[in-house]
């Protein structure tokens, strides 16, 4: 006896639903990963975003782009997880920031500038908020318009500009906030 | 000069040295804490920018096509009412496992009647699966298969739908759709599987009770 599961959609609709999201996948996979700043924590993301997009895949085939669509669920379920997250931990992410032992990473000598930049800004990126992120990430790294941001987010470009500014005016004080911590660690000895 | 437009006249879009403008911008940011911190913030991006992301892993398209298709069916909007009313009776059928062979029927008023009624008692919250038996004569492709609960039941796993619908292939012969139901709590509901090829229909209508 032949077995049909719950399973909607059959083949041919995943056939469908992989030729629809496969031109999307680098793209929604690349910006998971700046948001995240995680490749594991990315590829869940752009799971979730195909479980939600899957259910509307004959809306999605109607569209010309779809990719602005799922780049907008992209982004609401990241804000989404994000906030689970902190809820259930009651904790926000920020607490995964504390620096290990000195004994258990190199120091800043051992780094080379870019590993230390780099590690600064991981380490401020957690402190921005969820739209900040958002915004940074795609406008200042993957160099989204701000027509761009406004068709993905329904903000207007005068507000962009302005969150934009307020994003980068934190991420900097954070990212000056690490250097002084790099430099009292160097100082001390790696204790803190 | 606004504090929004430092990092443009000085970044994004720089203004060529010397102007007017970008010495503005330089006055402004030098006696601006907010400004050096974003302009920070921005050439620290600019350096995140070159860095190499990391490829998605081998098979990681398919794996989430896979979870999006096992996880919720292709959504349409609901019907409605669509099947409320329909007269129901016939044998009565508590197994934990229900087998009823449906023969599709060409779709016309008298045919698409419900094909049987049978009742099933549940306590309630238990869930059981539901088993309906498709005979096809030939092998369909394309069936459009329907499945709708009302009242205190729903299907578990997709608690929060009412309906779902998709396309199936059929094979010759029989062809087991299992159903897991679910009590949501005392009372009663219905369940529903129709199956459609062309012009062919079939309905079959489950009535169930959930004891308090």
């Amino acid at each position: 006896m032949a077995k049909l599961k719950v399973i909607p959609g059959g083949k041919a609709a995943a056939q469908r639903f992989a030729v629809l999201v496969q031109p999307h996948y680098d793209v929604l996979y690349r910006v998971a990963y700046r948001f995240t700043r995680s490749a594991h924590d990315a590829e869940d993301l752009v799971q979730e975003v195909c479980v939600r997009a899957f259910p509307r895949l004959a809306e999605l085939e109607q569209l010309e782009q779809p990719r602005g669509w799922l780049l907008r669920v992209l982004y609401r379920l990241f804000v989404d997880l994000s906030r689970r997250y902190e809820r259930r931990h009651g904790a926000s992410l920020d607490a995964l920031d504390d620096p290990p032992l000195a004994a258990e990473e190199p120091g800043p000598l051992e780094q080379t500038e870019a590993d230390q930049t780099a590690e600064r800004l991981r380490r401020a990126w957690r402190r921005l908020d969820e739209e900040q992120r958002m915004l940074l990430a795609l406008h200042d790294i993957e160099g989204y318009s701000l027509r761009e941001l406004n068709e993905l987010t329904g903000l207007k470009e005068g507000t962009l500009k302005s969150r934009l500014h307020r994003a980068r005016v934190r991420l900097g004080a954070f990212l000056e906030r690490e250097t002084t911590v790099q430099v009292l660690k160097a100082r001390t000895g790696g204790t803190r | 000069m606004k504090c929004e437009d430092i990092v443009t006249v000085l970044r994004l879009a720089p203004e060529p040295p010397g102007s007017e403008l970008r010495l503005a911008a330089e006055r402004h940011a030098a006696e601006c804490r907010d400004c050096r911190r974003a302009l920070l913030a921005h050439r620290v991006l600019q350096e995140e920018r070159l860095r190499p992301v990391p490829r998605p892993p081998e098979g990681a398209l398919q794996k989430a096509v896979d979870r999006a298709v096992a996880a919720g069916p292709v959504r349409v909007s609901r019907a409605r009412g669509f099947w409320l009313g329909m007269a129901v009776g016939g044998a009565l059928a508590a197994s934990m496992v229900l087998a009823v062979t449906m023969l599709l029927a060409r779709v016309d008023p008298s045919a698409d009647s419900p094909v049987s009624a049978p009742q099933i008692a549940l306590a309630a919250h238990e869930s059981r699966d539901v088993s309906v038996a498709l005979n096809s004569a030939e092998r369909l492709s394309n069936v459009e298969i329907q499945v709708a609960v009302t009242g205190a039941i729903a299907l578990r796993g997709y608690e929060s739908r009412r309906e779902l619908r998709w396309f199936t292939d059929l094979e010759r012969g029989v062809n087991e759709l299992t159903l897991p139901i679910v009590a949501l709590g005392p009372g009663s509901g219905q369940l529903m599987v129709q199956v459609t090829h062309g012009d062919r229909r079939r309905t079959f209508v489950v009535d169930v009770h959930a004891r308090g």
